[in-house]
């Protein structure tokens, strides 16, 4: 994956607020990211971040009492701006969505090899043959044994790994260029998992599709993705290659998110552990919103909050002290 | 093997299901096929598994939660399942339980302070001792005593667990049986709470036993470790040396899909399909279907517990 690939998807300023009964919360405050073609871009933070709204806001699917400003361009359609039913035309088809709770998002009504089928009446012309030869293909694809059978079977009869197929199965036919995977992983057993992310690597090798990946799991992440994105109280707060972030965290929150991870030499060691809790989405801060919680906070960090401070080409952080620490 | 302040002894745990048919016998789930462990004083000892495998039913059934079908659990070398009343009660002030799911174990519609005084006050314990105590705890798992009249839904996740674990505490237990207390948490919330249960084990002279499916952190936490597999133990072992050289294909399958840098050596294994149900587990060994370096006498043969080195114990036909 070079960094030169063009850009697919490209957010710029993007705010997300909710209206409610006790007043207006801000979710996303302000982010910009990057997808290029055939990269697979991850995006962590703990729960509450803002990770899974901007997925909703891409898909276009954020509840109604919500606001989006600022701009998601993919290849040269502005999403934001879309109507419904235009909406309805590049969602399923050009951008899907994997959601972390397959047994949630499926239909429990209908068939699971229906529900991948309606996914290619909506977008394509195929007859109803050859959209059952092609529901067979993919399931076959997606690693389901023995896809006439399992055709034919209802959610609650699959196990939790199966069920994810599914779900990758009918986010995948149309061949879509984008894949949002919500914490596709984060229900399953780790040995499920494994076979999950070696599923989405070869979809990405082989249909060229591009993946945005969210995961509050960082080795998951790790695992997975080239280019990272570190979300914090609904801003981006570091964002780099990922194997710079990992070596070499910039900003304050990522360097303990990761020190705070069990690791093979952390045995009889006291775990690094990040301070007091994330700020509620209700809480308004008008400096660093990290600075609570950070051991190298200054005076400054209260009452300012920086912009991204470049370390390297491809790798900055909002923090004073990036690169410095 | 020496006496350890927990025992448990060929634990076995079946739930009967509906009959479906009439003339049919009706079918049993095995939860649980044998369990057998025990756990030294001031240890951690370390349950890890996959969804289903039986863990927390092993949790459940030791605090007397759910019933055994068979089996003996021994605490201090009394069988517990036989306890008279006021000897249960005893026991259950010993041997304490700390939930996954915090917002579920917690009443919505008692405060803090409620929450913790009930149990007490079921105890017989006075007023004034009461409000001592809970005062005393909260001090001691870092929760400040403003929090005392709010609901559990005006809590974090984080504080919730703290709740939890002071609600395992307060009545001074021995053993404390901690059920995935971590992973309903977020990252930095779950190494605050390691370290809290650190620092208590350490002041109070706690044993635990630590359920997780999380390999990295029981390896972190844990003294011995027991991976469990379909309601059955297929590996224990002193924790360093499992996770140096695991012996059980599962195991090391296990620690081969942890994701990211975990320094491990092993080469990502990806097994096949999901674990079978404990409805119709396999003949042989409940592992064989998925086993990479299966045998011909693993689908006919059951395996029995062998001691391959000191104090690591496997049960497969390789060794």
């Amino acid at each position: 994956m070079n960094c030169e690939s063009e850009s697919l998807l490209e957010i710029k300023d993007l705010k997300i607020a909710f209206k409610t009964p006790e007043g207006i919360f801000h979710a996303v405050k302000g982010i910009s990211l990057e997808v290029g073609k055939r990269e697979i871009v991850g995006i962590v933070g703990e729960s509450g971040c803002g990770k899974t709204v901007t997925a909703l806001s891409i898909m276009h699917i954020l509840p109604d009492n919500s606001v989006a400003t600022g701009s998601i361009d993919f290849s040269g359609i502005d999403l934001l701006s879309l109507k419904e039913n235009e909406t309805r035309e590049t969602r399923g088809r050009d951008i899907s969505m994997i959601f972390q709770d397959s047994l949630s998002s499926l239909n429990p009504l209908m068939k699971v090899g229906r529900q991948i089928e309606e996914n290619l009446m909506m977008h394509t012309s195929l007859d109803s043959r050859n959209r059952f030869l092609e529901v067979l293909d993919i399931m076959h694809k997606v690693g389901l044994p023995d896809p006439e059978q399992t055709y034919k079977k209802y959610p609650h009869e699959l196990s939790g790994g199966m069920r994810q197929r599914i779900a990758i199965a009918i986010a995948i036919v149309c061949n879509p260029d984008l894949i949002i995977a919500d914490e596709p992983t984060t229900a399953l057993d780790v040995t499920v998992q494994a076979q999950i992310l070696e599923l989405l690597r070869k979809i990405n090798r082989e249909s060229n599709s591009s993946i945005i990946f969210i995961s509050h799991n960082l080795g998951v992440v790790r695992e997975i993705c080239s280019i990272v994105y570190v979300m914090y109280a609904g801003h981006i707060v570091e964002k780099g290659p990922v194997n710079k972030l990992f070596t070499d965290p910039a900003h304050p929150y990522t360097m303990g998110l990761i020190k705070a991870i069990p690791k093979r030499d952390s045995k009889g060691k006291e775990l690094f552990d990040i301070r007091g809790r994330v700020p509620s989405i209700a809480d308004s801060i008008p400096g660093c919103p990290f600075e609570p919680r950070c051991d190298y906070a200054v005076e400054r960090c209260k009452k300012e909050f920086p912009g991204f401070k470049k370390i390297a080409n491809d790798h900055e952080a909002r923090c004073f002290l990036a690169g410095d620490i | 093997m020496k006496r350890g302040i927990l025992e448990i002894h060929d634990l076995r745990k079946h739930y009967r299901l509906r009959r479906t048919r009439l003339l049919k016998k009706p079918g049993s789930i095995k939860a649980l096929n044998g369990v057998s462990l025990s756990i030294s004083k001031g240890e951690s000892f370390g349950l890890v598994g996959e969804s289903g495998c039986g863990k927390s039913t092993t949790a459940y059934t030791i605090v007397g939660l759910l019933k055994p079908t068979e089996g003996r659990i021994l605490f201090k070398g009394d069988d517990v399942t036989s306890l008279k009343r006021n000897q249960k009660r005893e026991f259950r002030k010993k041997v304490q339980l700390i939930f996954q799911d915090t917002s579920g174990s917690l009443n919505p519609r008692g405060t803090v302070e409620w929450i913790l005084r009930e149990p007490l006050r079921a105890m017989g314990m006075q007023k004034r001792e009461i409000k001592e105590l809970i005062l005393e705890s909260m001090n001691l798992v870092g929760l400040d005593k403003d929090l005392l009249g709010r609901f559990p839904h005006e809590l974090s996740g984080g504080q919730k667990q703290r709740v939890g674990i002071m609600n395992a505490l307060i009545l001074n237990p021995e053993v404390v049986i901690a059920d995935e207390p971590i992973s309903s948490l977020d990252v930095s919330i779950q190494a605050q709470i390691l370290n809290l249960m650190n620092d208590l084990q350490e002041r109070l002279s706690l044993t635990y036993l630590f359920i997780s499916h999380d390999l990295n952190v029981v390896h972190y936490f844990c003294d011995r470790i027991a991976v469990m597999y379909l309601g059955e133990i297929v590996e224990l072992s002193e924790s360093e040396e499992l996770y140096r050289s695991p012996l059980h294909p599962y195991t090391q399958s296990l620690l081969s899909a942890i994701p990211g840098e975990t320094g491990h050596k092993l080469e990502r294994i990806i097994l096949e399909g999901d674990a079978p149900s404990p409805l119709n587990p396999p003949t042989g060994c409940f592992f064989h279907p998925r086993c990479f370096r299966r045998m011909a006498i693993c689908s006919s043969v059951k395996p029995q517990m062998t001691e391959v080195t000191k104090d690591h114990f496997v049960s497969c036909h390789l060794y």
